[in-house]
């Protein structure tokens, strides 16, 4: 199965930084959860309804990856890090 | 010598399974200790716990029914350990000694009959595959530490069960209250914009 390439914006990277505050065991499951999304996005995340339209969502305990998928260029684009309570 | 009818029974605080249930916690355990290196008892019960609060976190499903009570000593499960006894019986799993590193030997768990195991499904066999690589190396303390750090763990008192069911609810009502929440409609719109 090819990996789809990717594109993190900067906001995903502060998100993540601001989360993992240090801690080395979460950075590494985010980024291990980040290489199984790239092998099949549509797999490993759901299409998000409501208002947050068009993205992708993949869980990570109690945090959200959001992203989007370009099928045409076969990219992803990681757009946020939220948690789950950043309602 | 009391009475029988004096005698007060306490009943189990563990659930009873069904076969099917039993069934599904032997192959968690056979393909944990499969993918894992050096499972003592303690071991495998900690990655079995972890195994089943990321299935949760990531996949919004549970990996088996089986249940685990918050021990001072992290997380332990009667069911995790019938079934490690059941696949014994069964030849499937043997107990080798072999020095260790905090003690002059211990027992280790080892598949001894690999294919008497049913396969498993291929997104759980893929789920296991990667949480083995995230945990393969870590030992057993270190494993216990980051268990006890888990939120449904914390969120219970010492001696009750861990109610992963519960979790499993309150993190898809979340995921349901974040795709609904204008807040994070306008982050991602902001990210989109960036």
């Amino acid at each position: 199965m090819a990996n789809y390439a990717t594109r993190r914006k900067r906001l995903f990277d502060e998100d993540l930084e601001k989360a993992a505050r240090g801690s080395a065991v979460f950075l590494e499951r985010v980024e291990r959860r980040i290489v199984k999304i790239r092998k099949s996005p549509q797999h490993h995340g759901y299409h998000a309804g409501g208002v947050v339209r068009c993205s992708w969502i993949a869980g990570v305990g109690d945090w959200a990856i959001i992203y989007e998928i370009n099928e045409e260029s076969q990219t992803l684009i990681f757009l946020r890090f939220l948690s789950l309570d950043d309602v | 010598m009391p009475k029988i009818s004096e005698i007060k029974v306490v009943r189990s605080p563990w659930r009873p399974i069904s076969e099917a249930d039993r069934r599904r916690a032997a192959l968690v355990v056979a393909n944990l200790i499969s993918r894992l290196d050096f499972v003592t008892d303690w071991r495998l019960q900690k990655a079995y716990f972890l195994a089943e609060v990321w299935s949760i976190e990531e996949r919004l499903r549970r990996l088996s029914a089986v249940d685990f009570a918050s021990w001072a000593h992290g997380p332990w499960s009667l069911h995790v350990r019938e079934a490690e006894e059941a696949l014994e019986a069964q030849e499937i799993v043997s107990r080798v000694r072999h020095p260790a590193k905090r003690r002059p030997e211990a027992e280790f768990l080892q598949i001894k009959k690999a294919e008497k195991l049913p396969p498993l499904e291929e997104s759980d066999s893929e789920f296991l595959d990667s949480f083995a690589a995230q945990v393969k190396f870590v030992d057993g303390e270190k494993l216990t530490k980051i268990t006890k750090l888990t939120l449904p763990f914390q969120a219970t008192r010492r001696d009750a069960l861990v109610n992963l069911d519960r979790y499993l609810q309150t993190l898809r009502e979340k995921h349901e209250r974040f795709v609904n929440s204008p807040r994070v409609a306008r982050l991602v719109a902001e990210a989109k914009a960036e």
